[in-house]
């Protein structure tokens, strides 16, 4: 079995109109991670990662003697998407100088050596999902290969002036004149829609049972698989509205875990609140699952792009420690599923979707401990 | 005049922010790889030091030391000027 034993997140509620970006839009954002950028000697997505790279956490890793040890970094992309084109320029522009670390492997593998993991370093590219879909990796390398612990770092820069300007121009993101015309954050819900870009990251240690035993360490949780679909689509941008990557996604964890659909009362949604994903993820939801809550973390936290899956995941389970399921943001509809108001967890495994370009279709399942 | 040894200590510390405790440099004559300073490490404090010396970055790129000394005379061939103090340097790259 695998085990969560650490975890480290870093989102923010914080909300900031760029009116330079060239379709004007707000973004949840931690402003000190763009200072000096245009020096180019810092770059946002590293000063990102470093809010979950908790030095005392990483000498502790580095110390335990587990065994076989992975490091993950899913970054959405093969190089950090922040990186900047020069298309248009905003006080999210910048040129880093020091090239090897833009590339994601490279950083990857620094820091993997931080976090004492020496026998497998890898990144994942997957766009959105990446940070859902490793855990698929995960369970891989640790049920089949003989790996005590993977370390999963995810981070990846969505405020960058170049994913601003992509979304803004695929009408994706909920836009600043959008929103003039009285549209809130929210999803599955019939008057709001949509997300604002987001910065986040996540840091998680996955320990199998020997690993813990020679620790002591408390487990958090448990994976109880994961697994990653697509689906017949020519468009590589878009989601078909019959739900069929989520439904592909949500059978092969229940074909690949001992977990039945009628285990599962939670729901962390990939929640994204646009008209397709609405109708994709909700048509899955019904057709899948046998009784369920869900809420989505997008519209309080941003669309964190391939952070997301896995860092969402983790607030939801802090949150049910907490002894709380929160609503999803601006819901216009009482709804006792799609939850229109906080409730306290049922007991039962939650299961967490995200969905990415190119796709991409991730279900994982957790029971929380 | 700046402590040199500090300054590298300090900036060292920036470009290893896992190592918040790096004090490892302790003279001029310490190889980098004995002080578990490696070859990025050293790229990025290069960096860092040619901006507080003014260094050019085209320049920048001829710096390949073993020795913190190496660091500490090629700053010291090229610069065109000097932060005035660790606090004021740190301050202005971080």
């Amino acid at each position: 079995m695998i085990y969560l034993t650490h975890y480290r997140t870093a989102a923010t509620s914080n909300v900031e109109l760029m009116e330079d970006a060239v379709y004007p839009q707000r973004v949840h954002w931690f402003p000190e991670t763009y200072a000096k950028v245009k020096m180019g000697l810092t770059y946002p997505p590293h000063k990102l990662a470093e809010k979950v790279l908790d030095p005392a956490l990483l000498k502790t890793l580095r110390e335990q003697e587990v065994g076989k040890t992975a490091f993950i970094l899913a970054s959405g992309n093969a190089h950090f998407a922040g990186i900047n084109q020069r298309k248009h320029d905003s006080k999210l522009s910048y040129d880093y100088k020091f090239l090897p670390l833009t590339l994601t492997q490279v950083y990857a593998g620094r820091v993997a050596q931080q976090c004492g993991a020496q026998d497998h370093v890898v990144t994942d590219a997957s766009a959105c999902a990446s940070s859902l879909k490793v855990l698929m990796d995960v369970n891989t390398l640790m049920m089949h290969y003989g790996f005590a612990r993977v370390i999963v770092l995810t981070v990846e820069d969505g405020v960058s002036n170049a994913v601003l300007q992509f979304f803004g121009e695929s009408k994706a993101v909920l836009t600043a004149e959008e929103e003039e015309t009285g549209v809130k954050p929210s999803a599955f819900d019939k008057q709001n829609r949509g997300f604002y870009v987001g910065q986040g990251a996540a840091l998680a240690v996955f320990d199998n049972w020997l690993a813990i035993n020679k620790t002591g360490d408390t487990p958090l949780a448990e994976l109880c698989g994961a697994y990653t679909a697509s689906e017949a689509s020519t468009n590589a941008i878009g989601q078909l509205e019959n739900g069929s990557g989520f439904i592909k996604a949500i059978e092969g964890v229940f074909e690949f875990s001992s977990v039945k659909p009628e285990d599962v009362r939670i729901v962390k949604t990939h929640g994204t609140g646009t008209i397709s994903n609405n109708i994709s993820e909700l048509t899955a939801l019904q057709s899948t699952l046998k009784s369920f809550v869900a809420t989505s973390y997008k519209q309080r936290i941003g669309h964190t792009m391939g952070a997301s899956g896995l860092l969402e995941t983790l607030m939801l389970l802090e949150d049910m420690r907490s002894g709380v399921i929160p609503e999803i943001p601006n819901r216009t509809e009482d709804d006792e599923v799609f939850l229109s108001e906080p409730i306290s967890p049922p007991t039962g495994a939650v299961l967490s979707l995200a969905a990415g370009m190119g796709n991409v279709y991730s279900a994982a399942i957790f029971k929380p401990l | 005049m700046i402590d040199f040894i500090k300054l590298f200590n300090a900036t060292a510390r920036i470009s290893k922010p896992m190592h918040p405790d790096f004090d490892n440099a302790k003279s001029l004559e310490d190889k980098l790889q004995d002080i578990d300073v490696d070859s990025l490490d050293s790229l990025l404090i290069g960096l860092y030091l040619c901006e507080l010396y003014g260094i050019p970055e085209d320049k920048g790129k001829e710096l390949i030391p073993i020795t913190v000394g190496d660091i500490h005379d090629f700053l010291m061939l090229h610069k065109t000027k000097e932060p005035e103090s660790i606090e004021a340097a740190i301050e202005a790259i971080q």
